[in-house]
C-alpha cells in the first residue's frame, strides 16, 4: 500500500478495485451502496478502506488528503477524522 | 424538505403544507402575510440566509415573532463549526428550536433537537420512542467530541484553516489564469469552489477536468457539495492540498 499523501502523486492513481467492487455491489445493493456519488465515475474511488486524521485510503491503496469531511467516507474499520480517544 | 421533495416516490401533495421562501426577511414577511394565522413555524438553515449578517437574522426573528410563528434553526450542517453555540451564537439570536448533528459526533451517528422549555415540554405528550433509542455510542462520541472542541477552541482553528485554503487556492487559480474561485459557503469552515467561465460549457469542462484530476493526484474532493474543514486539518495538510491544486491547475492550463 502506498504511503504518500497529498503531494501530487507522481504516477496517477487508478481505481480498478473500486470499480470491481462497485460492479459486484450493484448485483445485490441498489446503486451499489453509493448514495452520494451517482453516477459513479470510473476514474474516481468508490470505496475507502481506512482513515486516519484527514487522510483516507481507498481499496486500491491510493492515499488521499481529504477535504470532504464525512461525506463519501463510510469506511468499514472506523470513521474518518476520528479522535484517538474514541477508538 | 429540500432533499425529500426531490426524491423519487414522494407524493407531491405531502409537501403542500410547506411553503418555500428565499432566505430574506422581506420574502419571509410577504409569505407569512399571505396567511397570517396559517403558519406554525419558520424553519431555516442558517447558511442559506442572505445577506449573511446579524441584522438579517434579527429581522427574520422579528418578522416571525410578529406573526406568532416559532423559529427553527437547522444547524445540522453549521453547528459547532463557527462557534460552539452555532451560527445563532455568532449572529446573536436564539431560535425556539434548534437541530444539531454532524460535527458533534465526529462521524458517529448522533442528532439532537434542542429548544426552550415551553416548546420542548410538548415532547412527553408526543412520545417518539424507537427500537434503537437506547443506543449509546453516538452519545458517548458526542460527549467526547464536544469536550475536545471546547478545550481546543476548534472553531477558531477550523476558520483559520478554511481561510488558508480559500486564500491559497485563489492565489494559485489566478496565477494560472483558470476561471475557478474558492469561497466561503458562507463560512470559511465550509469552503466551496465556483467555476466562473461565462461560457457554461467551458465552465463545466474545467470543473470536470479539475475534480477528476485532483483525485488522481492524491486529493479527495467532491464536485457537488461544499467541503468541510475538520480539526485534523493542519496548516501542512492545507498546504499539501494546495500543492496538488497548483499542479493540477498548471496541467490544465497547458491542456485547455
Amino acid at each position: 500500500m502506498t504511503t504518500n499523501t497529498a503531494r501530487p502523486a507522481v504516477a496517477a492513481y487508478t481505481f480498478d478495485r473500486s470499480k470491481q467492487l462497485f460492479e459486484q455491489a450493484m448485483q445485490v445493493i441498489p446503486a451499489g451502496g453509493q448514495a452520494t456519488r451517482l453516477p459513479p465515475y470510473e476514474d474516481y474511488p468508490t470505496y475507502f478502506q481506512r482513515a486516519k486524521g484527514c487522510r483516507v485510503w481507498d481499496v486500491d491503496g491510493n492515499a488521499c488528503g481529504s477535504a470532504a469531511g464525512a461525506i463519501n467516507h463510510q469506511t468499514r474499520q472506523g470513521r474518518t477524522q476520528r479522535l484517538p480517544r474514541m477508538v | 424538505m429540500w432533499w425529500t421533495a426531490k426524491s423519487s416516490g414522494v407524493y407531491a401533495g405531502s409537501c403542500e403544507p410547506i411553503v418555500a421562501w428565499d432566505g430574506t426577511p422581506q420574502h419571509l414577511k410577504d409569505t407569512l402575510d399571505t396567511d397570517r394565522d396559517g403558519f406554525a413555524a419558520v424553519i431555516l438553515c442558517p447558511s442559506t440566509i442572505k445577506p449573511f449578517e446579524p441584522q438579517t437574522f434579527k429581522d427574520i426573528m422579528d418578522v416571525a415573532q410578529s406573526h406568532g410563528t416559532l423559529v427553527i434553526f437547522d444547524e445540522v450542517k453549521t453547528g459547532f463549526r463557527d462557534a460552539l453555540g452555532g451560527i445563532q451564537e455568532v449572529m446573536g439570536v436564539t431560535p425556539d428550536i434548534t437541530t444539531v448533528s454532524k460535527a458533534m459526533g465526529n462521524g458517529y451517528p448522533i442528532a439532537a433537537v434542542c429548544g426552550r422549555h415551553e416548546v420542548m415540554d410538548v415532547m412527553p405528550t408526543n412520545p417518539s420512542a424507537g427500537t434503537f433509542s437506547v443506543e449509546a455510542i453516538g452519545l458517548v462520541a458526542a460527549i467526547e467530541t464536544l469536550r475536545e472542541l471546547e478545550a481546543k477552541n476548534a472553531p477558531a482553528h477550523l476558520r483559520a484553516m478554511g481561510q488558508r485554503l480559500i486564500d491559497g487556492f485563489n492565489q494559485i487559480a489566478q496565477s494560472h489564469g483558470i476561471a475557478v474561485e474558492a469561497f466561503a459557503e458562507p463560512i470559511p469552515q465550509m469552503p466551496n469552489l465556483r467555476f466562473t467561465d461565462p461560457n457554461e460549457k467551458t465552465a463545466n469542462k474545467v470543473k470536470d477536468m479539475f475534480f477528476r484530476e485532483v483525485i488522481r493526484r492524491g486529493l479527495f474532493m467532491i464536485d457537488w457539495h461544499m467541503h468541510f474543514i475538520n480539526f485534523s486539518h493542519q496548516a501542512g495538510d492545507i498546504d499539501q492540498a494546495l500543492e496538488v491544486c497548483d499542479y493540477v491547475l498548471g496541467q490544465m492550463k497547458r491542456t485547455l
